[in-house]
């Protein structure tokens, strides 16, 4: 049985194809390009040919379960307080991608009628002040409900000190939360993880994440949310068809950012950067979003 | 996105390709002035339901029969239906694609009802066949989808017949339409480049006039706008890691009588 041809789909005008190089140490490994992300861009002030999207992102996974962070209007404002626009353009040279829950922007289930919550000090101050978390005078540290110094301990896989706890640390005081980086080796409770993760391209799968019945699904804290549960499963079983509920997934994303599991700081974009001009060890097409599984598979 | 398949994918789809060489034997044995293109139809969906293989066509985004007949002006995708019995010097193309085990197996051929077929329509449908075999002879790794469309073109347009563009081969697994397409007609050493791992059909559509085409009010009828016969031969083929060319959907029957090319 034939197909019907695509217009445009000709033999004359085939998709643009990228060339992919080996830019790192040694050309003539198979690996075909250079990843460049956040805190190894460094100073370079351009990329090569090609910015692409990454199917990973830096988020804070919150602790769903215990402590203030238990509270999804309590999560909600600190994605709020988070300055994440300021991270992606001052800590990674704008290669980076705001989203409002962990779904690839570029992913047909990403919900994109779902605003990004904004930056706003006053409007998260004055938030914190109607949930309880009262501060004595403008300038005193911020107390929890039971009338202690509100503190959040955040594990990091990558060390305390990096750029993106600093730039939390900071955000968080100006309202009076004491934000405490530790590194994921620490002993003791954490109130959030900040972690690179993989999201689950082109699957985006997010039962093993987020369905009540997953004890501690690492770095992320699962969600008891019957609702959200039905969601999840939904789409795992969809994913078996030809074609996946792409809508069920928006509707997951819908759920997502009420709950707000994560405060999903970017997701990340690269340069492809030939240099030295070794020889193409492959090529991409650059009109398919799944195009990162070309290379894999 | 080009799904490609390992040697084990491509040795897997084998038994959808046979089964589809098998089932035109079969149908070329039912082909005679009288039978109606439904009677065609349900011979092959018993045919191919009794072996446990689906028939690919059946409800494919909407199509209502599981094979494709194609009579006289018919290019592609005709419907069978109980009012249309084929007369003595009809051509006609059926079109069948059995899943089997989960991999699709495309392939058509052209066959004759009754003896007295006109000299112009035999030599319609013999380049179309000749077509599909020069353009199956391009296939290696490392050539172009337009190697394959220039052989097909340049043959048929030699012998004063047309190619139709509106329709190509395909990409085929497990799923039935798949990249990359095939066009028919081209130039030598342009387009995508082939290599290990592609499945993918050829199937030639040469008309007697005009190369355009259109569609019938049922939405899936492609007939010639100028009335001029057509025909068409398809075959599923495979490109394996060590460079080998596989038919898949050759049958025995049909391979002993392979054009000369």
């Amino acid at each position: 049985m034939s197909l019907r041809a695509t217009p445009g789909y000709t033999f004359k005008s085939p998709p643009p194809a990228l060339d992919l190089y080996d830019a790192g140490k040694k050309p003539a490994t198979p690996a075909s390009f250079e990843f460049r992300l956040a805190d190894q861009f460094g100073g370079a002030s351009s990329c090569g040919k090609f910015v692409v999207d990454l199917p990973t992102a830096t988020l804070i996974a919150w602790n769903t379960r215990h402590g203030p962070t238990a509270d999804p209007a309590f999560r909600a404002l600190l994605t709020q307080l988070t300055p994440r626009g300021a991270l992606i353009r001052s800590g990674s040279a704008s290669l980076g991608e705001l989203l409002s829950a962990p779904i690839p922007r570029q992913h047909p289930g990403y919900n994109a009628s779902v605003l990004i919550r904004s930056f706003d000090l006053n409007e998260t101050s004055a938030a914190l002040e109607s949930l309880g978390y009262k501060r004595k005078t403008p300038d005193a540290p911020r107390l929890d409900k039971d009338g202690k110094e509100l503190v959040l301990t955040i594990k990091a896989d990558r060390g305390a000190a990096s750029l993106v706890a600093k730039v939390i640390v900071d955000a968080f005081a100006s309202v009076g939360i004491q934000a405490h980086f530790e590194d994921e080796k620490a002993e003791g409770a954490a109130d959030g993880f900040l972690a690179g993760v993989s999201l689950d391209w082109p699957r985006s799968d997010l039962l093993g994440n987020f369905h009540s019945k997953v004890a501690k699904p690492d770095p992320f804290w699962s969600l008891a949310d019957p609702a959200l549960d039905a969601l999840l499963e939904s789409y795992a079983a969809s994913l078996t068809y030809l074609t996946p509920s792409f809508a069920t997934l928006q509707q997951i994303h819908k759920k997502l950012f009420e709950l707000e599991p994560v405060t999903v700081l970017m997701q990340h974009k690269t340069c492809l950067d030939p240099r030295g001009a070794p020889k193409p060890v492959g090529k991409i097409n650059a009109r398919d979003p799944d195009w990162f599984r070309q290379i894999i598979l | 996105m080009i799904n490609l398949k390992t040697d084990a994918e491509i040795d897997a789809m084998r038994a959808a390709g046979r089964a589809a060489g098998e089932l035109l034997d079969y149908m070329e044995t039912l082909v005679k002035p009288g039978v109606s293109t439904l009677e065609l139809n349900d011979a092959a969906h018993e045919w191919q339901v009794s072996r446990g293989f689906t028939p690919a066509p059946l409800n494919y985004k909407g199509f209502p029969k599981s094979i494709c007949t194609s009579v006289n002006e018919v290019i592609c995708h005709g419907i069978p239906n109980a009012k249309q019995r084929l007369k003595e010097g009809d051509i006609i193309n059926v079109d069948v694609t059995p899943i089997v085990n989960g991999y699709h197996g495309d392939s058509s051929r052209m066959f004759y009802a009754g003896t007295a077929i006109a000299a112009e329509a035999k030599r319609l449908a013999e380049v179309a066949r000749e077509c599909l075999f020069l353009g199956i002879k391009t296939v290696r790794d490392g050539s172009r989808v337009g190697d394959i469309g220039a052989a097909i073109q340049t043959h048929a347009e030699a012998q004063g017949f047309s190619v139709v563009k509106d329709f190509v081969g395909h990409g085929i697994g497990k799923i039935f339409h798949e990249d990359p397409q095939i066009p028919h007609y081209g130039t030598k050493g342009k387009g995508s480049r082939l290599g290990a791992g592609m499945v993918f059909t050829i199937e030639p559509m040469i008309n007697q006039g005009s190369w355009k085409a259109k569609i019938l009010r049922d939405g899936w009828t492609a007939i010639t706008t100028d009335g001029g016969w057509s025909a068409q031969w398809e075959h599923t083929l495979a490109i394996k890691s060590t460079g080998e060319i596989v038919i898949l959907t050759e049958s025995e029957r049909e391979k002993s009588t392979r054009p000369a090319v």
